[in-house]
């Protein structure tokens, strides 16, 4: 059933007239929707703008920081160095691992073995590898894990992101957070790392 | 005169339009949006099915025996005229597809941008207040606007607005908590009810059930007081119902009056669970049930301003008017009706009452007392009275229940 166009009284007052344009309402809600749904994301990439100068290991990897992220001091993690950038309690490890032992997906589970298994208890890794391909069209390996930190006692949970370069070095990008934040800072780690110049 | 007294109560629909309309630019968008959100909505489900097919049968099983109730007091609430039932349910669709798939992407992104601006310590604390008030009550309002959109005449009261605001609600805090309880309660049959107990037994009565009904009654003061407020001031009383949903969602989200007992809940925690909800959410539901109890009230001077200068005509008299007033005197009065001569004079009670909320309706938007369809409505009504009257042990009954 229809409805039929309600008749306008002669004697009905103008302002109580209602002309009923039927399409302008109808974009404007589907602008608000669209506005809603993706607007933020809009505005978070708008917010999103790289500051500083990039960090890395010249000639392999180099990783340009969003604003908001600054660097750290760099460190070594069993003799492979590290540069790192942080933003609040977010941690983004950039690891030169040096020669990979395979291909990312193999790069990926040696990490779990000579890296995190050390490094975490109760460390949990999650099922599956998950494929990606930077912008620069280098492919990697991703999974996440969650574990307690023994020195803090703290629990941890974190990215990793392996790649290898054409020579077959081996880089790892580590996001790493208080547990429950991860999520919150892992739209800017997957930017900088999908924005990261492999060598 | 009459007419003057009338149009202070102006309602427009007599005839109820349906959800099909498909000469509406609106339908197509809504259908559009709904099929396309259907689509992932299902997926989502499935997934949950193959995490564990009891637990998920179990949340929904649970939830339709909260659904159920709160769905009939929200449709039942209106006193006259109740909604098409096409249009409600449309409501209730968009509510649980379109809006929850739609605010899953629009929090996630503009969760991006709190963590942007403030941090990821102060996200983890606060984006859950700051972004889902606004995202899900937005796109479960353009759901409402949508609906009013596809049907304009049937949104023309505030407690019409509540209706599908409400439902809107309803249909979001169903997906809601099945995703709640698949996902953060993980799914099995005992983290289910679990969950079931968190966020219904002792959450059920603040959720998104009154928040977007406030975002209706905003809806309705802004489309159905043309002719008794000036835009301005619908706007800003709209405003402020809106308002006021949001700050009650961002104060549910918020770690602000968290009074919950820390976790693992054992012995008299759980006792305590029920009070920390109702710190932050009764005083919305009291603020929600002085408004619909006024919207209600509102509903009754209009059905007491439209038929006063109808008594002693054709249509009704002063006793029926009285018995009209009060929907548990016209549910007694057709009890009354069915015990004293059957069951066929109590559903003929039950018409001519509601032709006589329909003769409110065209006597409010009519130009004059002589209108043509008015009269047509007083005489229908008459020959409702006589042919109800013509059934052997009605006339007594009827003249018991207040009809002169």
């Amino acid at each position: 059933m229809t409805s039929a166009p309600r008749p306008v009284r002669p004697d009905e007052a103008a302002w109580l007239q209602r002309r009923e344009h039927a399409w302008l309402p109808v974009f404007a809600v589907l602008a608000v929707i669209v506005l809603t749904t993706v607007g933020g994301f809009v505005v978070a990439a708008a917010l999103a703008q790289p500051a500083g100068p990039p960090v890395g290991f010249p000639g392999l990897v180099e990783v340009q920081p969003l604003s908001g992220w600054e660097p750290a001091d760099p460190g070594s993690v069993d003799g492979r160095p590290f540069v790192q950038l942080t933003r609040g309690n977010g941690t983004l490890l950039v690891l030169d691992w040096g020669a990979s032992p395979g291909d990312a997906d193999v790069l990926a589970r040696t990490v779990v073995d000579e890296a995190l298994t050390p490094s975490f208890s109760q460390l949990t890794v999650s099922d599956r590898l998950e494929p990606v391909v930077l912008a620069d069209g280098t492919p990697g390996a991703r999974f996440t894990f969650v574990g307690v930190d023994p020195e803090s006692g703290g629990s941890i949970e974190g990215e990793v992101t392996a790649v290898v370069d054409p020579s077959g070095r081996g880089v790892v990008f580590v996001g790493l957070g208080p547990e429950g934040s991860l999520a919150f800072i892992d739209g800017d780690i997957h930017t900088m790392i999908d924005q990261a110049e492999v060598t | 005169m009459a007419v003057a007294s009338r149009r202070g109560f102006r309602r427009s629909s007599l005839h109820h339009v349906g959800f099909f309309q498909p000469r509406q630019p609106a339908f197509w968008l809504y259908v559009v949006i709904v099929v396309a959100t259907g689509v992932v909505a299902l997926g989502e489900q499935s997934f949950y099915r193959n995490i564990s097919a009891s637990g998920w049968a179990l949340s929904w099983l649970l939830l339709a025996l909260y659904a159920l109730p709160v769905f009939l007091v929200v449709y039942f609430l209106d006193l006259y005229e109740r909604e098409p039932l096409s249009l409600v349910a449309a409501a209730l669709v968009w509510g649980a597809v379109a809006a929850t798939t739609l605010s899953a992407i629009g929090n996630l992104g503009w969760g991006l941008t709190v963590a942007r601006v403030g941090g990821p310590e102060f996200a983890a604390r606060w984006t859950a207040a700051l972004t889902a008030p606004f995202v899900e009550e937005t796109l479960k309002g353009c759901g409402v606007v949508l609906i009013y959109l596809i049907a304009r005449d049937e949104i023309d009261d505030v407690m019409d607005g509540f209706v599908y605001g409400a439902v809107c609600g309803l249909g979001f805090a169903i997906v809601e908590d099945v995703f709640y309880f698949m996902s953060v309660f993980g799914g099995q049959p005992a983290g289910v009810l679990q969950g079931f107990f968190l966020r219904v037994i002792a959450s059920g009565l603040y959720s998104h059930v009154l928040y977007t009904g406030l975002v209706g009654m905003a809806i309705g003061v802004v489309v159905s007081r043309r002719a008794t407020e000036p835009l301005g001031r619908r706007l800003w009383i709209a405003a402020g119902l809106c308002a006021l949903a949001v700050f009650g969602h961002f104060l549910w989200n918020s770690p602000l009056l968290d009074f919950f007992p820390a976790e693992p809940w054992t012995g008299a925690d759980w006792l305590m669970v029920p009070v920390a909800t109702a710190v932050k959410g009764l005083p919305l539901l009291a603020f929600v049930g002085i408004a619909v109890w006024l919207a209600r009230r509102r509903e009754q001077r209009w059905l007491q301003a439209s038929l006063s200068p109808e008594v002693g005509l054709d249509g009704i008299s002063a006793e029926e008017l009285q018995v009209l007033a009060s929907p548990k005197r016209r549910r007694a009065a057709r009890a009354q009706m069915r015990r004293r001569a059957g069951s066929r004079a109590s559903s003929l009670l039950h018409r001519l009452q509601r032709e006589q909320v329909n003769l409110a309706m065209v006597a409010s938007r009519v130009p004059d007392d002589h209108d043509p369809a008015l009269m047509r409505q007083r005489e229908y009504c008459r020959s409702l009275r006589d042919a109800l009257q013509a059934i052997p042990g009605a006339a007594p009954a009827q003249t018991a229940s207040g009809d002169g």
